[in-house]
């Protein structure tokens, strides 16, 4: 640990912040760092120099801390929720507005509290590593692209960061979640001007053109939505038959803003093909090393993402 | 009280897989390596069921040692 504490300065200060606070965190955070490799050191400690720099507090490294961990407890909440009842406790978008996107100084807590766990949970991480090194390469040269729920930003930084030409437009329904994602692009080193904000619900309307895109992004959006069908269909028709989708979601994985529950791997695939997308690659997670099977009996997250063309693709 | 004690000792050392005379106030994760996040949903369901209390999601969260474990369920079966 004196290695880390040396090499990873900013990462070891806030890992130190969480351990002091929470016994459960300290345990789950320290056990992976006991087993990740250089990259992920790297990786992590560069994504809390951004997020500082997105945060811009002077209290940055006890807010990330205790942001990170407000944000696990109410996962947690809702998992204690799930368990008991079987399902999600919302199911009705107007709610979920109300309470999270609707709330800008909800959704900035919100927003770093999520990045965070891009580091500090391994399923997530597991994520970020498909995303860069499966998703990234097939559309490294590519122009035009787009992001539908940019979150805290970190997917679309490294996104344009990786296909250099790539110009890109941000839809969210939060200004707080577009603003924080124009800081990331920039705390990266890449030109902000390069993307394009667009303040939207994409449930009423989706403000791109027909067969414009080159890549679409569209990680952990699904789960967000009421009418999950109708706005995959949609955003089907923006791609071009020769771009590639992210797209990533979760099966039995509570959250206080997840109104979409899918229970199975089969359930999400068939909602991938029924609404005019093909699976190119794909990636899929359990915690603790479960087999599939097991997590999908006991109603454990299993994360997955894939790489997606349209059903039209050359 | 000491037979409620002594179920939910019973209880947490089989979730926990832990022997039961290593189970004391100062159990928590820090010094039981099965106790994660996982296995407490566990330990709360187990508990649930067979003590016959109900323990909230908000409430089940903060139990984060063995000490506020059996303070609470004492307090909710008195």
């Amino acid at each position: 640990m004196k290695y880390m504490e040396q090499n990873y300065p900013n990462l070891w200060k806030v890992m130190s912040h969480i351990g002091n606070l929470s016994p459960f965190q300290k345990k789950a955070i320290f056990r992976l760092a006991e087993t990740s490799d250089q990259r992920f050191f790297e990786f992590a400690e560069s994504v809390v120099q951004r997020m500082l720099e997105v945060v811009d507090r002077q209290d940055g490294f006890e807010y990330i801390a205790k942001t990170y961990l407000w944000y696990t407890k109410s996962i947690r909440v809702e998992e204690m929720y799930f368990s008991k009842k079987g399902e999600y406790r919302y199911k009705n978008y107007d709610e979920v507005y109300e309470k999270v996107y609707g709330r800008d100084d909800y959704m900035i807590d919100y927003v770093v509290g999520l990045g965070m766990t891009q580091i500090f949970w391994k399923n997530h991480w597991e994520i970020f590593k498909f995303f860069l090194d499966v998703f990234i390469p097939k559309v490294k040269k590519y122009k035009s692209g787009a992001e539908i729920g940019v979150g805290h930003g970190l997917f679309h930084s490294e996104f344009l960061r990786g296909c250099p030409d790539m110009t890109s437009r941000l839809l969210d329904v939060s200004p707080s979640s577009l603003k924080t994602t124009l800081k990331m692009i920039e705390a990266t080193g890449v030109n902000p001007k390069r993307a394009t904000p667009v303040e939207c619900d994409i449930q009423k309307d989706i403000p791109i053109d027909d067969d414009s895109l080159d890549a679409l992004l569209m990680g952990e959006l699904i789960e967000h939505i009421q009418n999950g069908d109708a706005v995959m269909l949609n955003l089907a028709k923006k791609l071009k038959k020769t771009g590639y989708c992210y797209f990533s979601t979760a099966a039995n994985s509570p959250a206080e803003d997840h109104i979409l529950l899918f229970k199975t791997i089969d359930e999400i695939r068939f909602f991938i093909d029924k609404c005019g997308w093909k699976i190119i690659d794909e990636h899929i997670g359990t915690l603790r090393q479960m087999s599939v099977e097991e997590a999908e009996t006991g109603g454990h997250n299993i994360n997955y993402a894939a790489v997606l063309s349209t059903k039209n693709e050359i | 009280m000491g037979d409620l004690r002594n179920k939910t000792i019973k209880i947490f050392s089989q979730i926990m897989e832990v022997d039961e005379t290593s189970v004391t106030d100062d159990s928590s994760p820090d010094n039981v390596a099965g106790w994660d996040s996982l296995t407490h949903i566990e330990l709360i369901s187990a508990l649930e069921e067979e003590l016959s209390i109900q323990i909230s999601p908000e409430d089940s969260i903060d139990l984060e040692n063995f000490q506020m474990l059996i303070s609470f369920i004492e307090q909710k079966a008195g």
